[in-house]
């Protein structure tokens, strides 16, 4: 797939982090968001890791965290095995994006919201290369009830840090900016839903029968 | 002892230890340091096999065992340290290798990111460390530092290492298939970096196995004059039966090093996944011999991700972030308003700058301090190196500690107190020195700013610094005053580049006092470029100037097919520029300057010209009233906006790019008041403790800015304490607190309850992709705002 292709697909979820209607978007406004994804493409270096684990390993990775989260269990429920994604565009695209807050804030809230949506893309095709079968579809520490910290364990217990460059910041956040550890459950077919979401009550796109897994 | 064999006799570091731990049961998420102590016996018996294997050195089991990773292990850190280093001794105890084995102490990354990319500081980093190292010091014969992928965190580790011990200190950092560590460094640089810091080796090890890593080994192998230290994988990792293998056996490893195992590697171990069967076969098949290499010496100064040599074709450095003569720069540096120096930097770097001088010396402001600040946000936005300006020791010294990378230090002069209070500095944190050829008396001749320049040479060597290590000044005076010395500066220039030696100058000193000073400044220039100079000091937006190195760089056969010149000038319209004399005779005007055009200043506005509001609003400023222009155009304009996007007409980054344009205007606008304008706030903005997503509260203070709002930025993870401080010195009419995280709601609401405890009775206003309008109750806030809109609408309502 060429740069163009995945602008193109990534362009209306980016255009939703905007509050931007795609579909009302001109071409002035379209061609600053290509030239911004060029920055963007300039400065990734996408790298993952995926490890394969039972359920029970994963549960045992830290009970205390793991027994809080009822969501946890719900989504694994029947899974024997579930294989953990980290993913990261690299620390050059946190550092782009502070050059250009610094002198063009149009322009950063353009790249960072690109840079949010080639995450997703490149871990999506990251999953779709390995081939699962089938599989939950997948979700991260922090949705629903899932414990955040669950990333601090992850990290360490994977050696991510060392393989890919996530690293732990405060408050259980991880660096770079654009980075994330996801799960799927291995052996059955789960769909995404909002009902375990945070937002469920006030979600902005909900109102407009929108679906932040659908875009 | 190792400081005998090392880089003469081939040495051998063991294997994985992982891979061992793994082998023998260690589970995922278990804590490998805790062995040290619950299992003794594994861990001897496992540096035993290494060195029954061949190892000359055992690696202790302290990879991540700095405080910050133990938090969850059941021990203190430093026990379970004191214990590895036992378990070592005992292991070549066992094997009666006390006197020909070396304890390695290992040290990994803390596993989180320094300030400014992520949240730790240097500072802490540094004490992290240094627990590490102090608590066994005297019973280790070297530390390693491995798997880095941050050289920032790698130069707290060394700094910790030489401060507090005095044993070898051996670096290696891991590198991805495109030549690259995590955070963009490339091996030149690390080579520069580490070499500046004196490390006793340097290596490479983890991510790669021996085939892929070659080209980095190699490129340690041809520039860097340490004895180099490599430590492959067993190759990549493949996943078999759902389990993580390495593909190379100990036989195919080998085969892959075959490039460059005779071509001077002082020191081979493994990594992930190689285990005592690959000692025993690099053993069996490397030299006894070091092979000697030939390196030449060169002068480089390094960022953290880009080196640039002082001693090739010519390389600007950017001389604007320098507050003398700058009012506005001035009291930005007091106010501790740094966003124009960051400004300033971004541009200078974008206009071919490679280098950018900082000075931020004003009479009572505490140069060091500022220093301390200003270099780390330098360096998050501009990717080359910087050169520390100053004539303090201490400020030069606080510097070069922050700075990410190998500094240039602007400098010493032909004064021994000078030299003996800034060498000392350059040798300890590895700068280069650019030394002034100037002493007491103010040279006048060729010679006697040779002379200098030998001093300072020869000075530097007492310190260990080469020729290598600095850049020399031939000093530019001011033509109009001494005319026959600027011919002095140019041969000096000649006879200093046939010495080996790089220079510099500051070249638009020249011109001081002479009208059409832009003339004088690229005609010594090019003559100075043709008489040597490497470094010129000068403005890189002054196109003239650029225009006239690529021209040299083209005619000095630098620039083989023209491509530079080609790329920069071949959009560029050459005009016939009639110079007419002013009646006063000062300067030139440009007959072919063209007119504003027919767009206004609201035009602009709504659609975010920000590159032509200026022209603009200085042309519309001189029919209009400066009040009339805010009261019915600029604000009219802005509100239109404000409207347009309420409305779904235009989106956020339009809403922005017309913000931006507007403060452009204003700033413009404000110019041409005779007393100051009102502005209105002022309104504290920050991220909270804990919480470094900032882009949120940056759009916010745009479009504040845009209605002319003073904001003062608090910036990022701003601790509690910092906004209560910053309340009780502004006096603010509102403050906003911004908030992304779940996590970080709760200092939020620590950061409310703190300011209602310090009698804040201004507005509290929250936002931030987590909040809303209960939560903002809950947490005892004033105010929740969805956008940096409807802040700026309640902000009128609430007529602040």
């Amino acid at each position: 797939m060429n740069d163009k292709e995945i602008f193109n697909r990534i362009f209306p979820t980016a255009c939703r982090y905007m509050r931007v209607d795609p579909i009302k978007v001109d071409v002035e406004f379209n061609d600053k968001a290509f030239e911004a994804f060029g920055m963007l493409m300039d400065n990734v270096r996408f790298k993952g890791q995926h490890e394969f684990m039972s359920v029970k390993n994963l549960m045992g990775i830290d009970t205390e965290l793991t027994s809080q989260s009822s969501d946890l269990s719900f989504y694994l429920e029947g899974c024997k095995d579930v294989v953990i994604f980290a993913t990261t565009l690299g620390v050059n695209v946190d550092a782009f994006s502070k050059k250009l807050q610094a002198n063009d804030m149009s322009r950063a809230v353009i790249y960072d919201s690109l840079a949010s949506a080639l995450l997703e893309f490149m871990t999506d095709e990251y999953e779709e290369s390995l081939n699962l079968g089938a599989h939950t579809f997948r979700f991260a520490p922090g949705y629903g009830d899932i414990p955040i910290q669950l990333n601090y364990i992850i990290i360490d217990a994977l050696s991510i840090s060392k393989k890919i460059g996530i690293y732990k910041a405060s408050n259980n956040m991880m660096l770079p900016q654009k980075s994330m550890i996801t799960f799927c459950g291995m052996g059955k077919e789960v769909a995404p839903t909002c009902a375990h979401c945070i937002r469920l009550k006030n979600c902005s796109l909900r109102k407009d029968n929108l679906r932040c897994y659908n875009s | 002892m190792i400081k005998d064999l090392l880089g003469k006799k081939t040495l051998f570091f063991d294997g994985g230890m992982g891979t061992q731990l793994q082998a023998n049961g260690l589970s995922v998420g278990a804590i490998p340091e805790e062995l040290n102590i619950d299992r003794p016996e594994l861990i001897v018996m496992i540096h035993e096999n290494y060195l029954k294997a061949g190892a000359d050195f055992i690696t202790t089991n302290t990879f991540g065992a700095n405080a910050h990773k133990m938090s969850r292990a059941k021990y203190p850190n430093t026990d379970m340290i004191k214990a590895a280093v036992k378990n070592a001794d005992e292991a070549r105890k066992n094997l009666g290798r006390e006197n020909d084995s070396f304890i390695a102490l290992d040290i990994g990354p803390i596993g989180e990111l320094l300030a400014p990319i992520g949240t730790l500081s240097f500072d802490d980093a540094y004490e992290l460390f240094k627990e590490q190292i102090v608590c066994v010091k005297d019973d280790i014969d070297c530390v390693i530092f491995e798997t880095f992928g941050d050289l920032y965190e790698l130069k707290a580790g060394v700094l910790a290492a030489k401060e507090n011990c005095d044993k070898p200190i051996f670096v290696s950092m891991s590198f991805d298939k495109s030549a690259r560590t995590l955070t963009g460094t490339n091996p030149e640089t690390y080579i520069n970096v580490m070499e500046g810091l004196k490390v006793s080796a340097i290596g490479v090890n983890c991510s790669l196995g021996p085939k892929e890593l070659e080209p980095v080994i190699k490129t340690l192998l041809e520039k860097s004059h340490l004895p180099v230290l490599i430590q492959p994988n067993a190759g990549l990792p493949t996943l078999r039966d759902g389990k993580t293998v390495f593909e190379l056996t100990p036989e195919s490893f080998i085969d892959a090093l075959k490039n460059v195992m005779n071509e001077g590697i002082a020191m081979i171990g493994g990594c992930c996944g190689t285990t005592p069967d690959f000692i025993k076969i690099e053993k069996e098949n490397f030299p006894v011999d070091v092979k000697e290499r030939n390196v030449p010496y060169r002068t480089a100064v390094s960022s953290s991700t880009t080196t640039v040599y002082l001693d090739e074709s010519v390389r600007v450095c950017g001389e604007r972030l320098n507050p003398t003569g700058k009012k506005k720069l001035q009291a930005a540096l007091r106010e501790e308003n740094y966003e124009m120096l960051i400004s300033e930097a971004i541009a200078q770097e974008d206009a071919g700058a490679r280098v950018l001088d900082v000075n931020v010396g004003l009479p009572g402001i505490d140069e060091a301090a500022v220093m301390r600040k200003i270099i780390p946000m330098l360096q998050e936005v501009v990717s080359i190196p910087l050169q520390i300006d100053s004539s303090n020791a201490d400020a030069i010294e606080a510097a070069c500690r922050v700075y990410n990378g190998k500094p240039l230090i602007n400098s010493v002069n032909g004064k021994d107190a000078v030299m003996e209070a800034v060498f000392p500095v350059a040798v300890k944190y590895g700068g280069v020195v650019i030394g002034l050829a100037l002493s007491e008396e103010v040279p006048k001749l060729c010679e006697e700013r040779v002379a200098i320049a030998e001093k300072i040479i020869k000075k530097a060597a007492e310190y260990g610094l080469t020729k290598k290590d600095l850049v020399i000044d031939c000093l530019t005076l001011t033509v109009s005053a001494q005319q026959a010395e600027a011919a002095e500066t140019l041969k000096a220039l000649k006879v200093v580049t046939d010495m080996g030696l790089s220079s510099t100058l500051g070249v638009s000193n020249i011109s001081f006092g002479l009208p059409n000073r832009p003339l004088i400044n690229r005609t010594f220039l090019t003559l100075a470029m043709h008489s040597g100079l490497k470094m010129p000091i000068i403005n890189p937006l002054d196109r003239s100037l650029m225009d006239c190195i690529d021209a040299f760089n083209v005619i000095s056969n630098v620039d083989v097919g023209c491509e530079q010149y080609i790329k920069n000038q071949e959009n560029v319209v050459v005009q016939t520029v009639t110079v007419t004399k002013s009646a006063s005779g000062e300067g030139a005007t440009n007959a072919a300057s063209g007119a504003a055009g027919t767009k206004d200043v609201g035009f602009c506005i709504a659609k975010g010209l920000k590159d032509e509001i200026t022209e603009i609003t200085v042309a519309e400023l001189e029919k209009t009233d400066a009040m009339v222009l805010i009261n019915e155009t600029i604000i009219p304009a802005l509100n239109k906006v404000g409207r347009d996007y309420d409305s779904g007409k235009i989106f956020l980054p339009q809403l922005i790019q017309a913000a931006e344009t507007a403060k452009v205007a204003f700033a413009e606008v404000q110019k041409h008041f005779t007393v100051s304008s009102e502005k209105k706030g002022p309104v504290i903005l920050c991220t909270v403790e804990g919480d470094i997503h900032d882009i949120g509260k940056n759009i916010v203070k745009v479009v504040c800015e845009s209605y002319g709002y003073e904001i003062i930025d608090l910036g990022k993870d701003v601790p509690v304490d910092s906004v209560v401080d910053a309340y009780k010195e502004y006096h603010p009419k509102a403050i906003g607190l911004s908030a992304l995280m779940t996590t970080t709601v709760e200092n939020m609401k620590r950061t409310i309850a703190a300011l209602r405890a310090n009698n804040c009775d201004v507005p509290i206003l929250v936002g931030g992709a987590v909040l809303t309008d209960e939560i903002a109750k809950e947490i005892n806030a004033d105010y929740f705002t969805e956008d940096a809109m409807s802040l700026v609408n309640l902000l009128k309502e609430l007529k602040i």
